[in-house]
């Protein structure tokens, strides 16, 4: 069965920034959470991905399919919502809905009224009078709307409060049902993707630094607290960051059993959580 | 594609709504003169080709309709399509409420009906502004386009004062044109009308062909 979204050897050079050898690949009927610090190349890789920007090496498969050859294709099959508005704000809900819908080949317009009617979209209101979080319910209404098996995302709940993240949560759970379907979005929000994510993929300075299943990562990675003098420069390699203060040290590391090994009891290993991996990944060593 | 031509109406409807009442008062009080005439279709048309940029600059729709399953090709073609529609739309309108004023008798004097010679020059003048303006605007983008606008018909200005001197001071120039003139309209009826609407359609294809380049080469 091939994959649903393949990412090969993509490059993509600016002025200021790389992205290099991306390589990652999502399987159907799973969510991978794409996440990475500010400026990391995350928003870059999904426009990338939807052809908004060009790439420079590599290559993107969707559906089995080249993103470029099979644009038009592909892009029906894909429902899509990104930060921020990209909505005439001056039309109403029903407007923008008339806009976008007669472009898409399996548009379902019963489905997005039921979407509507859910999250309390007022169909006579203008977006631009739409708060935050209804935006964005407005937005994923749409993306759900014509029968989409991959929804891909940027930062889909940042910026929303808890409730209105549940509830986008378990719409992205809903949707997952469907074993052909797969969820990929980019988030800060980590708590998110330990709730429902299957795979995180971790982008870095325009470099991925792994690309894993979630249970893998947080079963195998280890945080280290203990006493400084456990400490020396050969020790220190065994860490991927490691944070030092005068009451102690606390490292991250790949691998807890090894961990276990090398300090016995000496230390505490705690399972670490997303936020956790991204720090550490992201800050390295520092005293 | 018709769909995205319906967009920019959808978008600019409440103008639109304002089109007839605007075009009957401007031909109530100042009567139907051609230059007017072909003055107004023109720059109706190219107001309604720019506030819809400006509308998809302000709303970033670049990304949105990128994102959608439409080629580029066809966004661009889109455009050429609206400004057409909606300049046709607007010289049929202008025609249709001529023709009305003309036929009402309380109206103490006469609005003559758009001749059809006006409205060659009002479709051929407002297809060469679009098409001046969308390939700029296709490169680069509503705010870019808006200088390098300013700074094209300030130079169109300039240099047609500055025609206008050189002219003044060179008779003999004056006399190639009355003379190239005058060798034009000795031409048969068909060519003067065709040979013009066949260069503005060719020059429209090439405005579209620049668009499509550009606009395919963008990132958004």
């Amino acid at each position: 069965m091939e994959p649903i979204l393949e990412v090969k050897h993509l490059h993509k050079n600016f002025k200021d920034f790389f992205l290099r050898d991306i390589n990652f690949t999502l399987e159907k009927g799973f969510i991978m959470g794409f996440i990475g610090p500010n400026g990391s190349g995350k928003s870059t890789t999904i426009k990338l991905i939807m052809n908004l920007l060009r790439k420079d090496g590599g290559q993107i498969k969707l559906f089995g399919k080249d993103h470029i050859t099979h644009e038009q294709e592909v892009k029906n099959r894909i429902g899509f919502v990104y930060e921020g508005n990209h909505f005439y704000d001056e039309l109403t809900v029903t407007d923008m809905k008339r806009v976008i819908a007669p472009h898409y080949m399996n548009w379902d317009d019963p489905v997005f009224y039921k979407y509507v009617e859910r999250f309390n979209l007022p169909h006579d209101k203008k977006i631009k009078d739409l708060s935050k979080g209804m935006r964005m319910k407005f937005s994923l209404a749409i993306a759900l709307s014509h029968h989409a098996q991959l929804l891909i995302m940027d930062e889909p709940t940042s910026g929303l409060d808890p409730v209105i993240r549940y509830e986008l949560l378990e719409i992205f759970s809903e949707f997952i049902q469907d074993e052909n379907r797969s969820i990929f979005f980019s988030t800060h929000i980590t708590t998110d993707l330990e709730k429902i994510a299957d795979y995180i993929t971790f982008i870095h300075d325009g470099k991925i630094l792994f690309s894993q299943s979630k249970d893998d990562i947080l079963d195998h990675y280890g945080l280290v607290k203990g006493k400084n003098e456990l400490i020396d420069d050969d020790v220190k390699k065994m860490f991927v960051g490691i944070k030092q203060n005068r009451f102690g040290f606390e490292g991250l590391v790949i691998n807890r059993t090894n961990a276990v090994k090398t300090f016995g009891d000496s230390v505490v290993i705690e399972k670490p959580t997303l936020e956790d991996i991204m720090v550490f990944y992201t800050r390295g060593n520092e005293s | 594609m018709m769909e995205l031509v319906r967009k920019e109406f959808i978008m600019q409807k409440k103008y639109l709504w304002k089109l007839i009442p605007f075009l009957a008062i401007y031909l109530f009080i100042l009567g139907e003169n051609p230059v007017g005439f072909v003055m107004l279709v023109a720059a109706l048309t190219f107001i309604f080709t720019v506030t819809s940029a400006a509308y998809d600059d302000r709303n970033r729709t670049d990304v949105l309709f990128n994102s959608l399953p439409i080629n580029r090709r066809r966004l661009v073609a889109a455009n050429y399509l609206t400004f057409l529609i909606y300049g046709t739309v607007n010289v049929i309108l202008f025609f249709l409420i001529s023709l009305i004023l003309d036929r009402l008798t309380f109206i103490p004097f006469n609005v003559e009906p758009v001749s059809w010679l006006s409205m060659m020059i009002a479709v051929i003048s407002m297809i060469l502004l679009n098409s001046l303006y969308l390939p700029v605007y296709f490169k680069w983008g509503y705010i870019k386009s808006r200088i390098i606008n300013f700074t094209v018909f300030l130079a169109i200005f300039m240099s047609g004062t500055m025609t206008g001197n050189y002219l003044q001071s060179h008779p003999e120039a004056v006399a190639a044109l009355n003379e190239a003139y005058l060798r034009f309209i000795t031409f048969p009826n068909s060519i003067q009308i065709v040979l013009p609407l066949v260069i503005t359609i060719f020059v429209m294809y090439l405005s579209y062909l620049l668009s499509v380049i550009f606009y395919s080469k963008r990132e958004f």
